[in-house]
């Protein structure tokens, strides 16, 4: 009787622990279910949302380097021909100097994203990571998102900032020595009497580095939904 | 007496079984809750996976038509700046170009001016390409509404303002189905800007 009691006991105690396991395992299994489609839903999101945020940020730079190249290629078309005839004057010589300088600036500008290559390997890990458990596949996301961009953004970003302001600042010089007043826009960005001015300028180059994305939306992206993330 | 059974008895029958509405609610409840809190962090996670794969394949999608436009703007607006210097004598450019006269002069200036006008109206959407994917998916998923909505900033704000305005002046616009838009519209701009350019030369 004594043993039967204790098996019998036994028995009840697993049953409990049973009905625990399955409550526990119940909430794993409703948790895995909705991150799993909220994680499938999730990278649709952030590819739209990439793209919308790929498409403003070239525009914001390009345009305006663009504007410039136009404006140098110009001039120097218009006045290497009086060059040529050698009825260029000192100050024209001046311009075209300046306006080659431009030019050749503006080609060393990038026109991709300089990280691409470690994001899109950062993209496939945690794709093949993607059956692994919630917890697991979430810390690795971040992570191998961050750590192989690390390197060559101490290199390339500050890179940036000087090239597009030296572009700039070269734009001013071709524009003073033609007497044509520079472009509202990139006044505005230089000499920005107001600060909000320049902290876009700088904004605009720390985007277009991965890392500047990826850390900047970290903070707002956290328990956001479908609310786009501010940089 | 009976009235405590009836506290006691005071769920139906089935208490605790599968069949129980409570039970089932309570399933419910959980299910609910883990699910969604699950849900957010998978979007939020899997938002995270693809963002940069996104931003890398647009920007460099979007860099050549946006230099393009930026090109066409910065010699429409130099070559007015060459039409229009003040300074007499500044350059031999007005000299030496042969042109028959001042009114041919006003006629080239008013043309270059409305092309810089022309240009300044152009908006980043009509350059760069619509996302017909993503534009399907808020069709599908969201009933057509916009949840892509960006953390509003002055640029932003700046733009719906010219669309609002844009809209007002020109309903018949606003079906978008025969509007020139991307590598076409930047095409027509190249053309002008070159038949300009061909007549400061004639």
């Amino acid at each position: 009787m004594d043993i039967d009691a204790s098996y019998s006991f036994g028995r009840r105690g697993e049953e409990m622990e049973d009905v625990w396991d399955e409550t526990l395992n119940l909430e794993t299994k409703f948790y895995q279910e909705g991150y799993a489609d909220g994680h499938a839903h999730g990278q649709l999101h952030g590819l739209y949302e990439g793209r919308e945020l790929g498409q403003e940020k070239a525009w914001e730079v390009w345009e305006e380097v663009g504007y410039m190249e136009g404006f140098a290629l110009f001039w120097v078309d218009m006045l290497a021909a009086g060059e040529d005839a050698g009825k260029g004057r000192s100050k024209d010589a001046r311009a075209i100097s300046h306006a080659r300088q431009l030019l050749a600036l503006i080609e060393t500008f990038p026109t991709t994203n300089p990280t691409t290559a470690p994001a899109t390997s950062a993209t496939a890990t945690s794709a093949s990571a993607a059956p692994a458990t919630p917890s697991s596949s979430s810390d690795q996301a971040p992570s191998s998102e961050s750590a192989p961009a690390l390197p060559d953004q101490g290199d390339t970003e500050p890179d940036l900032i000087l090239l597009l302001s030296s572009i700039r600042a070269r734009y001013k010089l071709l524009c003073s020595s033609l007497g044509v007043r520079p472009r509202l826009l990139a006044a505005a960005g230089k000499d920005g009497s107001s600060g909000a001015g320049v902290e876009n300028d700088g904004d605009v180059q720390v985007v277009v580095q991965t890392e500047g994305v990826v850390q900047e939306i970290e903070g707002p992206m956290k328990g956001v939904d479908t609310r786009m993330l501010r940089y | 007496m009976d009235s405590d059974d009836d506290w006691l008895e005071a769920g139906p029958s089935n208490q605790g079984s599968s069949a129980d509405p409570l039970v089932e609610q309570e399933y419910q409840r959980l299910a609910t809750r883990y699910t969604d809190a699950g849900y957010r962090e998978g979007i939020t996670d899997g938002k995270l996976t693809t963002l940069q794969e996104g931003f890398d394949s647009s920007f460099a999608a979007s860099v050549p038509p946006s230099r393009r436009l930026g090109q066409v703007r910065g010699q429409a607006n130099a070559l007015l700046a060459y039409l229009t210097r003040s300074t007499p004598g500044t350059s031999s450019a007005r000299a030496s170009t042969s042109m028959s006269g001042p009114v041919y002069l006003a006629e080239l200036v008013e043309a270059a001016r409305e092309l810089v006008q022309d240009l300044a109206r152009v908006k980043r959407v009509q350059v760069l390409s619509r996302d017909i994917e993503r534009e399907r998916h808020e069709q599908e998923e969201h009933g057509g509404e916009d949840v892509f909505e960006l953390e509003p900033t002055e640029e932003r704000e700046m733009e719906g303002l010219e669309d609002a305005l844009g809209s007002l002046g020109q309903k018949a616009k606003a079906n978008g189905s025969d509007e020139v838009r991307e590598g076409q519209l930047l095409d027509v701009f190249e053309y002008r800007l070159k038949a300009l350019k061909g007549r400061l030369r004639a």
